[in-house]
């Protein structure tokens, strides 16, 4: 019984999730989710393939020290 | 003794090769579009719109689904919010077969047991000790969560996902000449990963859902609420401990069945000789 409750409330919850993504708007534009998510699937993907090649270390530590001159200034 | 818990899926009990049918099944239905390969682009329907629950690739040139590590990562980066989409589709599916999606609809972990079927080193009993389980972890927060959260890279896709590489960097690239002049140390470093852990699942069974995939830990949430379990009978167990070596994830089933660990394959069940006396055959 108690099991469930739980997998109704996780459906409830999922279900809940899932509406949002094809009803609330994520900018001034009328974006939703399920736009980004189309968006993502129809392109190729250059960090899937492996075609990613920005450095993340240099860019981590490029944002950290602009943060930091920043509450210097 | 252990057996599932639903009339129905005791009938599953035998799982060896079934288990294979029902992987091979979800494997082509998540695969329609094999034709894409020679163009080299991913198929762009309507259904790409929706995750399929096992780790795949979205570029991958043949899959009418998404994949939900790579949307999750997708929409943090780009909309800095809650994805909403991916955990739905996860929930729902942790909800009712928890850890049990690796084990039946993953294409990743059904090309792993292919490997390791395949492998002349399969009698070896080989396993990294249980702390280096943790990666999948780190991996989960800093990868999935943190890189893409900075707004750097979808950093599990981009420098980890060995999946990626093998269905859709590979054959994209081989079929896109323009791309191939983009090829850099990231896609080596991938290469070189994705060498590493093929040679690596032909020594140790599922060794990247023991060790290293973040979305078997994210459904391993589920594992212990969902509604797909695996049944243990403490009093009849006669602890030969032959679940525990049948187990492709390296637990005992008799101390951690359904846990975090537990992808729920049923093997255990298969094995178990209290089992076979009983009435479930």
């Amino acid at each position: 019984m108690k099991k469930a409750i739980v997998i109704s409330i996780l459906s409830a919850i999922s279900a809940i999730f899932i509406a949002m993504t094809f009803t609330v708007e994520i900018d001034e534009y009328g974006t939703k989710e399920t736009d980004l998510v189309k968006a993502a699937g129809k392109n190729i993907c250059m960090s899937c393939i492996g075609l990613y090649d920005e450095n993340i270390v240099e860019k981590i530590i490029e944002k950290f020290s602009s943060k930091k001159s920043e509450k210097a200034q | 003794m252990i057996k599932t818990k639903h009339s129905f899926l005791t009938k599953i009990k035998n799982l060896g090769l079934k288990r294979n049918l029902i992987q091979l099944f979800f494997l082509i239905i998540q695969n329609p579009f094999l034709s894409n390969f020679l163009s080299g682009k991913p198929y762009n329907g309507a259904t790409k719109t929706f995750c399929a629950p096992g780790l795949h690739c979205y570029s991958c040139p043949s899959m009418a689904f998404g994949c939900p590590l790579g949307t999750l990562q997708y929409v943090i980066k780009y909309a800095s919010r809650i994805p909403f989409f991916a955990l739905g589709t996860l929930s729902a599916f942790g909800a009712f077969l928890g850890r049990a999606v690796c084990a039946y609809i993953c294409p990743f972990g059904f090309f792993q047991e292919i490997f390791y079927s395949m492998s002349p080193w399969k009698n070896i009993e080989a396993h990294l000790p249980r702390k280096f389980r943790i990666v999948k972890w780190f991996n989960l927060f800093f990868f999935v969560l943190l890189i893409p959260a900075f707004g750097f890279a979808q950093g599990f896709c981009a420098y980890i996902c060995p999946s990626g590489l093998i269905v859709a960097g590979i054959p994209i690239i081989a079929a896109n000449s323009g791309l191939r002049a983009s090829i850099g140390i990231t896609f080596w470093w991938k290469t070189a990963l994705t060498i590493f852990f093929v040679i690596y699942f032909m020594r140790e069974k599922r060794a990247f859902c023991r060790y290293i995939c973040p979305l078997g830990l994210i459904l391993g949430f589920f594992n212990s609420v969902s509604l797909f379990q695996i049944k243990l009978n403490q009093n009849k167990c006669v602890s030969c401990s032959a679940c525990k070596k049948a187990c492709p994830m390296g637990i005992d089933p008799v101390k951690e069945v359904n846990s975090i660990e537990c992808i729920k394959c049923g093997d255990c069940v298969r094995v178990c000789p209290v089992n076979k006396k009983s009435s479930l055959n």
